[in-house]
């Protein structure tokens, strides 16, 4: 496969547009889910993995061909997802305390005819609980494992998605995992 | 609390780093250990869930709507930015 990319890669350079969507069709979906696990929304996952493709488009002549293009591609993704998720970053904190309301938190002002959060999991599907403690994850663990474990990357692949030292990578995959496992043991 | 070395190499096992002694070591303790053991445990079903998730397909149209969005020339977007 990687000897077709790199044909792609060329002719996109001469210009070939249709060569580009051959490009896409091969990575689109791991893009797509690289996204989605990271965001945890399909629309903003959709419009983070165009434009994913579309910076790799228009930035194609800086990648250097010598080296392997997925690894080029996925830290473009991964880097417009972490910048959306420290921009989106006041909506997630459901269990702040509200100014001037001690002991409430945002729980406490949904309508009580909403399903209590624990009930609402226990009817969750294992997939949507999954995504769920995912999601809660801080952002530089939950890269980490979103691309070992949904994208089967290797560990020095990944070192080299987030420019980090590969100690740092497991560090970060194992305190994901063990964050997870907390999470998740009574599932 | 489960010793702290056994963890790490709970997590080298995960990992596939673990040397062949370091694996009889962690095989060994487990047996004595009913709190690693089920720890272990665990962590094998946590990393079982998280996989277990990770085949999504893009939407329909999805290549197409990348191509409509490329721009024609790239000199133009250049000028934009």
């Amino acid at each position: 496969m990687d000897a077709i990319v790199k044909k792609r890669i060329k002719q996109v350079i001469k210009g070939d547009q249709d060569a580009f969507g051959e490009i896409v069709e091969i990575y689109k979906n791991s893009i797509y889910q690289l996204c989605f696990r990271m965001l945890g929304n399909r629309h903003e996952a959709e419009d983070m993995a165009q434009e994913a493709f579309i910076r790799a488009y228009v930035n194609i002549k800086s990648f250097n061909q010598d080296l392997k293009f997925s690894t080029w591609l996925f830290r473009i993704a991964t880097n417009l997802c972490i910048d959306r998720m420290r921009k989106k970053k006041p909506d997630y904190y459901l269990d702040a305390e509200v100014a001037g309301a001690e002991g409430l938190t945002m729980y406490s002002q949904i309508p009580s005819n909403t399903p209590l959060p624990e009930s609402e999991l226990e009817s969750l599907q294992l997939q949507e609980a999954v995504q769920k403690e995912i999601l809660k994850l801080p952002d530089k663990y939950r890269t980490a494992i979103v691309l070992k474990y949904m994208e089967e990357l290797s560990l020095n692949e990944i070192s080299e998605i987030l420019d980090l030292p590969l100690g740092t990578v497991k560090t970060r995959i194992h305190r994901g995992r063990e964050a997870l496992r907390q999470q998740l043991r009574y599932v | 609390m489960c010793p702290e070395q056994i963890i790490e190499l709970m997590h080298e096992y995960l990992d596939d780093e673990i040397t062949p002694e370091q694996e009889r070591e962690l095989r060994e303790h487990l047996l004595s250990c009913k709190e690693c053991e089920s720890l272990f445990n665990e962590l094998k079903k946590t990393v079982a869930f998280v996989k277990s998730i990770s085949t999504m397909q893009a939407p329909d149209n999805f290549t197409a709507n990348v191509l409509s969005r490329l721009p024609k020339e790239k000199r133009r977007i250049w000028m934009q930015r």
